[in-house]
């Protein structure tokens, strides 16, 4: 059984398809969870909770990439 | 620039135009240093609070979509705040890595398929034994099915993790050959499982400079203040 999506459904996709949908979660999975991590301040807020991290070297990240840092702590990006 | 800068993606100059605005409309600003560019916008932490946080990260993603339809590009990951002086001195320290990476693999994208079970794994198991068998039958058939589908042509090269019910695979593809790609994966004869295909992304998994690096070298940007 193969799905498909690709970024040009989610972004030019109408929002009421499944798969648009399914791309909209790929995306923000990628924009979280993908790219260069420095050290600094992230500020982010999820359902009107603030949540903070200053000055470290950690993001707001999946469990998925948390393990794979702790795995590899040599690792830095993405 | 504003001392609070939301960074997009770092990537080689070339001659195609970059996004007028970004995250909520933000004016999209441009540091050139070393040979490379970074785009980000003066925006502060505080705007991406509630409900605007969904609407940013797409504007973020589609920013640097905006950008990687032309070139390669390293994404910074959403939301990364930095000031001024701290965006420009990881530009400054970063450079060689970025060139690097951006200059291998500027005709390369990163393509990926998710393996997972074709139906949600069974839970109704009338033992802890029969439960773990069940289980790891199923990690056989994702494994197995993980070593075929890396079989698949017009890939430079695989990396692979695999998660809880899931085994994710990134492949290294060049741009020309997405569609080839992608026809691949959908032609593949699996059983017993599902294949989530997805991309062309910027290839991110691909992109560990500091990996052959001694642990305590990486790149160190003194904190700026924040509010």
């Amino acid at each position: 059984m193969i799905e498909q999506s690709t970024q040009a459904d989610a972004v030019l996709g109408t929002p009421e398809t499944g798969e648009a949908e399914a791309s909209l979660l790929d995306i923000l999975d990628h924009v979280l969870n993908a790219g260069v991590v420095l050290h600094g301040s992230i500020v982010i807020s999820v359902a009107g909770v603030d949540l903070i991290y200053l000055g470290l070297n950690a993001v707001l990240t999946s469990v998925e990439t948390a393990l794979r840092h702790i795995n590899d702590p040599r690792r830095f990006s993405p | 620039m504003n001392s609070s800068s939301l960074p997009y993606c770092v990537f080689v100059p070339g001659a195609f135009a970059i996004p007028e605005s970004g995250v909520h409309g933000s004016e999209v600003h441009r540091l050139d240093a070393e040979g490379l560019s970074i785009i980000f916008s003066s925006i502060l932490p505080t705007d991406l609070r509630g409900d605007r946080l969904k609407s940013a990260a797409l504007e973020f993603h589609q920013t640097v979509h905006s950008i990687f339809v032309h070139t390669a590009v390293v994404p910074f990951r959403f939301p990364t705040f930095l000031s001024d002086s701290e965006l420009k001195q990881h530009l400054m320290d970063s450079a060689a890595d970025y060139l690097d990476f951006l200059e291998n693999h500027a005709n390369h994208v990163q393509m990926e398929i998710r393996v997972l079970p074709a139906e949600h794994p069974a839970t109704e198991a009338g033992s802890g034994t029969e439960y773990m068998n069940k289980k790891a039958a199923e990690r056989r058939r994702l494994l197995n099915a993980a070593d075929k589908t890396v079989q698949i042509e017009h890939a430079r090269t695989w990396s692979r993790r695999e998660v809880r019910d899931a085994i994710h695979l990134f492949a290294l593809v060049d741009r020309q050959q997405v569609n080839g790609f992608r026809e691949a994966a959908v032609n593949l004869m699996l059983d017993d499982v599902k294949l989530r295909v997805t991309g062309p992304w910027p290839a991110t998994e691909f992109f560990s400079p500091f990996q052959q690096q001694p642990a305590g070298n990486v790149v160190n940007i003194s904190r700026g203040e924040r509010s």
